[in-house]
């Protein structure tokens, strides 16, 4: 376990939240005063200036490989949080990219939009480097909240709302199990610092009490509810399709990027009782990939289709989680837990370029009367916006995990991870449902490619930049990341 | 052994401008001007050449022992690893040294040349910017071929110059046979990639890494030079010679080459002579320090080289296509290059590889013009007398003639010497490579000197294309060759053709000089790239060079008292002299081989293929995979209406999950205590 001795300045550690949450609050007053009438485009302008220096700030923060904490101990500055931070960010700017257009076309270009996501993107970041269960538990709400009303940003559709009230309903539920799990290994740990936690679970010699088993199985499952993980994640679909396009690739991405950051840090800590909770997270982690991908395959809702995708996707970065417990192989030191982090954090960033890249071809192609949202609404773009049509191409290549794609090399470290930590049954599973899912993402491309155009010609949408900007960023990331895999982590920092 | 120097900062704009070109062309090119794409893609590949020149300075300013550095072809970064997976580590670096420099010149100086060549000569054709999409792609992975600093990267290239010489020879893709030549040298060069792949991996198991150098001299190659097992050497090396048998079409794999024509003279020119089909003899002589310690291997790269030369020599003595015969002489010259190889005078073969860059593809192009000036006329029977009508085709041509034909001072003559003289002093055989390496020089003599007589100098045959009612008006969408926009009749071809020929015609003049026996500057200047391997000559140099003269001399001369009482026809024997003599139709029929094959491999294979294709995959495997999908779909289908839309639903659920989560880890534990 990383020793964390070193303390950096609380202030420095939370920089990048503060600029985040002073951008939140400059758009919010500045809408309602300064810029009452003026021209809109200041408000998404802002929010990704905020969300650049707050990536300066991340990246200046210092790096020590075997991590840092703040404020006593409940946040830990280390390579995990800060990684998951960077693609927390890189969710941003894609979010505020397509939101620009797609509040624009929808006519529900109001303020407000950014500042939510703005400060739930704290709340995340908050998450991802929460060294105490608590912080954890706040990181989570702040999240949460931001994006229960950012589902029901389109407050005049029903579908909007219905997704919002579920969403709402649904995590509120999620959220008491999850302190309730809090608090029962508080109970048994007396601690809810995940390094005292992990510490007192070494030194003690018994088996692992009631108590902390049902705490563990809590968390599990509260964590599960973010993560989208079956049986767990019946809302997915839903809110997904009702929630406003844009709002649904912010939450697809940062959701995900939060509760996995937050995976890997409380059973990292929960290592030394692996042993109770891996068959639960293999059993999860096979009915997760096996019933995302088969309930995806009958899918006709690019949305719905992406939800189910996306639940696949929290299948196989529990491979990487169930790879986390093997320190030691046979006896031998392993680098499976290396591995499997950072192969989970490579997936990440691979599955928010690729699924927010497939959000904003449909942002992209949405317009005020339109919401493109049905695969027959894709029918024959290749011809119609053959930029657009072939991005979302890559998109879906990557997705299903096809070289020389970010998603290929993502899906092969997990695998790598998961077969170096002796879970062979995991990678085949994972390998087999693979398989499986390529058939629904290929149907995408066939009626974009094959398939003639049937509907009459749609309103031209009123702008379109800054989702076209947001689909070219991040198809160029998925291929070139796909082709160099190691640039991303000369990038972030990550890798050995 | 590794040194960094400034100007080698700069490599990575070596392939990386002809990417950028690539780029362009592929996303703009058709909405863009001709003007423009031809000057982008011309330009690319000449400033790629401005900065090999300036880093191969920056080379040379350093002691011998210092010429070989080591860089990232990504800018601005330390040697960054391209792919690293446990012990598997290679960078997407690049290793400059003088053999990685040589070949950058040749590719980016003949090949800016060719480009600028084809500008002209692609002029009128509809495809304009794709033909220079792919052109500016290849040079890229050309050029990343021979400077990537590890075997995977050269394979990277090497399957990259593959499917850009797949596209170009089956540019003209209307016309099946475009399409049936394209495909036969793809599939073709597949059985040599193999090998290639093969060898590849062969070196990883046994040095664990596929970089050539390091500075801690962990390099594999560094490895091998301390002395490897000769069976491991033999191995590695045969099939790595089997990769350089697919791309530099060595027999039995020579087959694509002559076929590969049907692409547009400029990549006949570039790909199909001066560049690719030269990379098997340039990936030879980089892992030299292996083949050295296989005598095995070295006779056997020898003894092919040999019989290639000469094989390929016969066929072409009798081919009427003009771009035929360069083909096989082109067969045949790499035929020597390997000869060279496998004597231990790689750096013989590669004076050969540069000097054949400039007068095959002086010849090449030369042969483009000829067929542009008669309007995508190939067939050498139809020409004749055009000596004075495109006077600049032929006096470049004839120095392209006398090159190719050993004729002192031009350049194949010291080149094809030195390695004649090197063969000649090879422990065994020696005797053997020399005298059949000199037969197949006078057979060159002649064929080519045949080319130049019914090419050039007999009488005209064929009718005026202004009278012709087959003018280009017919051919103009299928044959671009024909479809030049100001025609009416034979004409010399725009400056923008004849300006490259005449560059060429200079280089295959004088390019020789600088590796004459006396002075070899050449060879002193390859050596730190390659491996020592002691050869001689059997006799004194000067002795070889004068027989030299004399087998060139006699082949010309031969040509000539045949020829030139032939000038009406331009023919030697007739039609029926011809259907009687078996060694005539045998190497008219390119000794059956490629008939041979066709029936063997062609027609059995694909009635193999058909039958695996209509019992075991049609009804065994895709009987199972639809049923799979079948089962599926029901699954899904059904699973579906679990999602009923209803948060109370939902809930129950997410509960019903919760209990077994939680009875599992209690019970779990009870089960273990």
């Amino acid at each position: 376990m990383p020793d964390k001795s070193v303390i950096i300045g609380d202030m420095q550690a939370i920089l990048p939240m503060i600029v985040l949450w002073v951008t939140a609050s400059v758009i919010a007053l500045g809408d309602v005063s300064l810029w009452k009438r003026g021209n809109k485009a200041i408000n998404p302008l802002l929010a990704i200036v905020g969300v650049l220096v707050a990536f300066k700030f991340l990246v200046n923060t210092p790096r020590v490989a075997s991590g840092a904490t703040a404020f006593a101990k409940s946040l830990a500055i280390d390579p995990l949080g800060q990684i998951s931070g960077i693609a927390l960010l890189v969710t941003a700017v894609l979010s505020i990219l397509l939101a620009w257009t797609y509040l624009k076309n929808r006519g529900l270009d109001h303020a407000e939009y950014y500042v939510l996501l703005l400060l739930s993107l704290t709340g995340a970041m908050m998450m991802a480097s929460a060294n105490d269960l608590i912080v954890l538990f706040l990181g989570l709400e702040i999240l949460s909240f931001g994006l229960y009303v950012m589902a029901g940003f389109a407050r005049t559709e029903e579908r909007s709302e219905e997704a919002s009230v579920k969403y709402f309903l649904l995590g509120a539920f999620g959220s008491a199990f999850l302190l309730y799990g809090i608090a029962l290994v508080y109970g048994a740990t007396q601690s809810t610092n995940l390094e005292q936690i992990r510490a007192t679970l070494s030194s003690s010699s018994g088996a692992p009490g009631p108590m902390l088993l049902a705490g563990i199985g809590l968390l599990i499952v509260g964590l599960g509810f973010k993560a989208a993980i079956v049986p767990f994640h019946q809302w997915t679909p839903d809110v997904y399709e009702g929630a406003p396009t844009a709002a649904t690739a912010y939450m697809a991405g940062a959701a995900k990027i939060g509760a996995f950051a937050a995976m890997l840090r409380v059973f990292g800590a929960l290592t030394p009782v692996a042993a109770s909770w891996l068959p639960a997270i293999q059993i999860l982690a096979i009915v997760t990939m096996v019933f995302g991908n088969l309930l995806a395959v009958t899918q006709t809702n690019v949305k719905r289709l992406l939800a189910y995708s996306s639940i696949a996707h929290a299948g196989y970065l529990l491979v990487a989680i169930a790879a986390l417990p093997s320190e030691t192989v046979n006896g031998i030191a392993s680098n499976a837990p290396d591995l499997a982090v950072g192969g989970a954090l490579f997936y990440l960033f691979a599955y928010v370029f690729m699924t927010l890249g497939a959000f904003g071809v449909l942002v992209y192609l949405s317009s005020k009367g339109r919401d493109v949202q049905h695969v027959n609404d894709l029918r024959g773009l290749a011809k119609r916006e053959p930029a657009a049509a072939y991005a979302m191409m890559f998109f879906m290549l990557s997705l299903g995990g096809i070289p020389p794609t970010m998603g290929f090399m993502g899906k092969w470290q997990i695998f790598y991870a998961a077969v170096t930590g002796q879970q062979i049954m995991l990678a085949i599973v994972m390998a087999l449902t693979s398989a499986m899912a390529v058939y629904y993402y290929l149907r995408v491309v066939w009626v974009m490619c094959f398939e003639e155009t049937t509907e009459a010609a749609a309103p031209e949408p009123v702008a379109r930049t800054g989702a076209m900007a947001a689909i070219m960023l991040a198809a160029a990331a998925t291929i070139v990341f796909g082709i160099a895999p190691n640039l991303l982590n000369a990038i972030t920092g990550m890798g050995p | 052994m590794i040194y960094q120097f400034a100007q080698a900062n700069l490599v990575w704009l070596i392939p990386g401008l002809p990417l950028l070109g690539f780029l362009f062309h592929a996303f703009l090119g058709k909405r863009m001007g001709k003007s423009v794409v031809g000057g982008i893609a011309t330009a690319v590949v000449f400033a790629s050449f401005a900065i090999s020149v300036y880093v191969l300075m920056g080379l040379m300013s350093h002691p011998e022992e210092l010429r070989r550095a080591q860089v990232s072809l990504l800018p601005g970064s330390d040697l960054t690893p391209w792919i690293e997976i446990g012990a598997f580590k290679v960078n997407y670096g690049a290793l400059i040294d003088p053999l990685s420099m040589l070949m950058c010149l040749i590719i980016t100086g003949v090949g800016g040349l060719i480009h600028l060549y084809a500008v002209g000569y692609m002029a009128q054709d509809k495809d304009f910017s794709r033909f220079f999409t792919y052109l500016n792609l290849f040079i890229f992975f050309m050029l990343t071929l021979v400077l990537g600093d590890n075997l995977l990267l050269m394979f990277v290239g090497w399957e990259g110059v593959g499917l850009c010489s797949y596209l170009l020879i089956s540019f003209w893709f209307e016309d099946t046979e475009n399409s049936k030549a394209g495909n036969k040298a793809f599939i073709v060069n597949r059985i040599g990639d193999v090998g290639f792949a093969l060898g590849v991996m062969a070196v990883f198991a046994t040095f664990g890494t596929l970089t050539y150098h390091t500075p801690q001299g962990s390099g594999f190659l560094d490895l091998a030079a301390k002395g490897i097992a000769p069976a491991i050497a033999t191995a590695i090396g045969l099939l790595l010679f089997v990769g350089a048998c697919g791309k530099s079409a060595q027999f039995p794999l020579h087959v694509w080459l002559p076929d590969a024509m049907a692409g547009p003279t400029p990549v006949s020119a570039l790909i199909h002579a001066a560049t690719m089909v030269t990379a098997g003899v340039v990936m030879i002589t980089r892992v030299s320090p292996i083949i050295v310690q296989s005598p095995i291997a070295m006779t056997v790269i020898a003894v092919v080289g040999l019989f290639t030369a000469v094989f390929a020599a016969t066929i072409a003595l009798t081919q009427n296509d003009i771009k035929k015969v360069l083909a096989y002489s082109t067969v045949s010259q790499l035929g020597f290059m390997f000869l060279g190889c496998g004597v231990g005078a790689f750096s013989a073969g590669m004076f050969h590889v540069t000097t054949h860059a400039f007068f095959k593809a002086l010849l090449f192009l030369g042969a483009g013009s000829v067929i542009h000036a008669l309007s995508g006329e190939q067939d050498m029977r139809k020409m004749g007398g055009l000596a004075k009508r495109i006077p600049i085709t032929y006096w470049t041509m004839v120095i392209g003639w006398l090159a190719i034909c050993g004729v002192p001072p031009f350049a194949g003559f010291w080149s094809k010497d030195e390695i004649l003289g090197l063969a000649s002093g090879a422990p065994s055989w020696g005797v053997v490579y020399y005298v059949v390496g000199l037969a197949t020089a006078v057979m060159t003599a002649f064929y080519m000197t045949r080319l130049m007589y019914k090419t050039f100098w007999t009488k005209q045959r064929f009718v005026e294309a202004g009278h012709d009612a087959h003018g280009h008006g017919d051919h103009a969408d299928t044959e671009p060759d024909a479809g030049h926009g100001h025609g009416h009749g034979v004409h010399e071809s725009p400056p923008k053709m004849w300006i490259p020929l005449a560059v060429l015609a200079v280089l295959s003049a004088i390019g020789g000089l600088i590796g004459t026996p006396w002075a070899n500057k050449f060879e002193h200047f390859l050596e730190p790239s390659i491996a020592k391997h002691e050869a001689h000559h059997l006799f004194a140099p000067n002795i070889g060079l004068l027989i030299g003269v004399f087998a060139a001399a006699a082949g010309i001369l031969l040509g000539r008292a045949l020829y030139s009482k032939k000038m009406e026809t331009g023919e030697l024997l007739t039609a029926e002299e011809k259907a009687k003599n078996p060694l005539y139709q045998g190497s008219a029929n390119l000794w059956y081989i490629d008939g041979w094959a066709y029936r063997t491999f062609v027609i059995w294979g694909g009635g193999f293929a058909t039958a695996v294709w209509q019992w075991i995959d049609k009804i065994l495997i895709d009987g199972m995979v639809n049923a799979v999908a079948a089962v599926i779909g029901f699954t899904s289908e059904l699973f579906r209406r679990v999602q009923t839309g209803y948060i109370r639903a939902y809930a129950m659920s997410m509960l019903v999950g919760v209990v077994l989560v939680v009875a599992g880890l209690l019970l779990g534990s009870l089960g273990k205590h």
